[in-house]
């Protein structure tokens, strides 16, 4: 079973970046054989790029919402494909996956989208603010607790 | 008293009280329960100047690519640029055309994004449709599956392109001072050449798509050419040596409400040319014709504000420089009632002729004997300083403006953006749309609400926040306010 695990955020807007950090975390736990990390600042169709060929995807990003840093949440794809486009850029990750679908592209059968609460997602910076980085390491147990070891 | 309340109302929409990464609209209607005012907020992105002082500057063509998932094509090509006139170094022919090759494979795999998936749904499903149709997925159960096979093809192979050169997938790493790090072996060149048939097919497809839904749908023409979405405004685009449209290259040219040309000039120029007004209600600035003037949120020949994008790439140019996409350029006046287009909405048309001669000019540049060089690089000799890079970016005329220290390291950077460019005229299009839609006693539904977005829409305004916020969309709120300031209607768009 051929695993991706996929970090969704820009790596110099401070907090935006944990999805990615969370990730490479993820695949230290996880990693080795049919294991695969990918870090991306994508959205939509070309995320349905990276995810084909796989048969399971672990996603991470990061939603901003000051009152609950260092929480996250695992997000049900189904709600995720009937949310509508109203993006200036790029479509919902949702409605690329219900448009992979439709065109019978290679999407992975089981897919866990994570999102994490974070404080500051739009000052440029390398690092996460206090709250998250402490908050880390609970939030990829969390996320490891989900997913079993490839067998 | 009554209006100082009001104005402290429109200005307290400041970064602590924003909840997320939202676009806004807020309206504010008067007494009588028109519209007064209706302002499009973004949020803002801080410290980007600071974040890069200090650096190596030839980390910048890197570090600005990340400002946004978006467009990071356009941003590390026009930091190269910079660079090229920071270091006082002209690239060889081959690395140009290489650079120019990349770009024109970015701009297809772009512009068919923008149609298919975020513009073309308002035309193509309708902007009447429910907004759980009024996406790709819509788009595609109305055009039929194998155009949707064809539309993902041309991006992922448009993508390929991108990767090939740029050294890394979705943020390039090639571009360097005076060149570029990777060429083409014949064997990729081939690819490319095939790519760019492939794309060239698309282009046709697309022209004919725009027929068949759009042209022949004489309620979208007249909804294109009304009143609601027009503005007589100067337009701005970069053109060659011939006045035609280039993405990669050459002069920033300026016409006024009627086509004429009232300037010219390289983009090192700029800061002669391009004033930027602050208003107090908006994050992002307002650029306008210095020679003209800030006249306020109007338009017409003594207001300064322009535009940039596709519609004023193609009113500022006498023309394309391939042959597809000339006959389309001379097809989209004729058909629009002549030079210049002042209707905002037949941005979405535009993009297509641009989409057009992207895939004709990638094609030309696959078959130029040069490309293959391996002379692709002239190694900076001279001491580096302050430099200017200009290119075209999807969204309009991107400017990277660096000053290096002698050991190149970056002392200050000034961006401006394609959005930035358009922020006057989005302000007036989304006031003007709401002002011409929601009148005294107007229940306002979703499908107004969607007609007063298509005025902002059209412009593909680029909001880096939007670049991946979880559901990889830019959720967006409308406000509407009473004449005392009281919220009387928030809708919610996710």
């Amino acid at each position: 079973m051929r695993t991706l695990i996929l970090g969704l955020g820009n790596p110099i807007l401070s907090d935006d970046a944990a999805g990615l950090q969370a990730a490479r975390r993820l695949y230290d736990l996880l990693g080795g054989k049919d294991v695969d990390l990918v870090e991306a600042a994508v959205a939509g169709l070309q995320t349905v790029q990276l995810l084909s060929g796989y048969d399971r995807a672990v996603v991470i990003d990061v939603v901003q919402d000051e009152a609950r840093v260092g929480e996250v949440w695992r997000l049900d794809t189904e709600e995720l494909e009937n949310v509508s486009a109203t993006s200036s850029h790029g479509i919902g990750l949702g409605q690329a996956l219900r448009l992979a679908r439709l065109m019978g592209l290679p999407v992975p059968g089981q897919i866990l989208i994570y999102a994490i609460a974070a404080a500051d997602t739009q000052t440029f910076g390398e690092t996460l603010t206090p709250q998250l980085t402490k908050a880390l390491p609970t939030i990829v147990r969390r996320i490891a607790a989900d997913v079993p070891h490839p067998s | 008293m009554t209006e100082a309340k009001v104005e402290t109302r429109r200005i307290s929409i400041d970064p602590i009280t924003r909840l997320e990464g939202h676009g806004r609209i807020e309206i504010f209607l008067n007494a009588e329960g028109d519209v007064e005012n209706a302002y499009f907020q973004v949020p803002e992105l801080r410290g980007f100047e600071k974040f890069c002082e200090g650096r190596p500057v030839e980390t910048l063509p890197v570090i600005t690519a990340r400002i946004c998932g978006v467009c990071p094509e356009a941003h590390h090509m026009c930091s190269t640029k910079a660079l090229d006139a920071v270091f006082k170094v002209d690239p060889p022919s081959a690395a140009k055309k290489l650079r120019e090759l990349l770009y024109s494979a970015f701009f297809v795999a772009d512009h068919a994004t923008h149609f298919y998936a975020l513009g073309g749904p308002d035309f193509v499903v309708g902007p009447d449709a429910p907004a759980a149709e009024r996406n790709i997925v819509g788009v595609i159960g109305k055009v039929g599956m194998e155009i949707g096979g064809q539309v993902l093809s041309a991006l992922a192979a448009t993508h390929e392109v991108v990767a090939m050169l740029g050294g890394k997938y979705i943020h390039p790493t090639c571009g360097v001072p005076g060149g570029i790090s990777k060429g083409l072996t014949e064997e990729e060149r081939a690819k490319v050449e095939e790519i760019a048939k492939a794309a060239i097919e698309f282009g046709k497809l697309t022209i004919k798509i725009v027929d068949d839904v759009v042209l022949a749908n004489k309620a979208y023409v007249d909804m294109i050419l009304s009143d609601t979405f027009a503005h007589q405004t100067y337009y701005m685009g970069l053109v060659d040596e011939n006045n035609h449209v280039n993405f990669y290259d050459g002069k920033l040219r300026v016409v006024d409400q009627q086509g004429k040309e009232v300037a010219k000039f390289p983009g090192s120029d700029y800061l002669d040319y391009i004033g930027e007004h602050v208003e107090p209600w908006s994050y992002l600035k307002f650029p306008f014709l210095k020679k003209v003037g800030w006249n306020g949120l109007t338009d017409g020949p003594s207001s300064g504000i322009y535009r940039v994008a596709p519609l004023a790439r193609l009113n500022a140019a006498d023309g394309m420089a391939t042959p597809l996409a000339q006959a389309e350029y001379e097809r989209f006046y004729s058909t629009l009632g002549g030079k210049p287009v002042h209707a905002t909405l037949a941005t979405h048309w535009a993009r297509v002729v641009e989409l057009v001669y992207a895939a004709e000019r990638l094609l030309e540049l696959s078959q130029d004997p040069e490309i293959t060089s391996t002379n692709i690089r002239t190694i900076p000799t001279e001491t580096p300083g302050e430099g200017v890079g200009v290119v075209e970016a999807p969204r309009g005329v991107l400017i990277h403006h660096y000053w290096a220290d002698e050991n190149a390291l970056a002392k200050k950077v000034n961006l401006i953006v394609g959005t930035g460019h358009n922020n006057g005229a989005i302000a007036m299009s989304i006031n003007k749309a709401a002002k011409g839609l929601i009148k005294k006693g107007t229940v306002v539904t979703d499908g107004l609400l969607n007609t007063i977005e298509m005025a902002f829409r059209a412009y593909d305004p680029c909001l880096a926040c939007a670049t991946h916020s979880l559901p990889g969309q830019m959720p967006l709120i409308v406000s509407i306010y009473d004449s005392q300031g009281n919220l009387v209607q928030r809708l919610r768009r996710d």
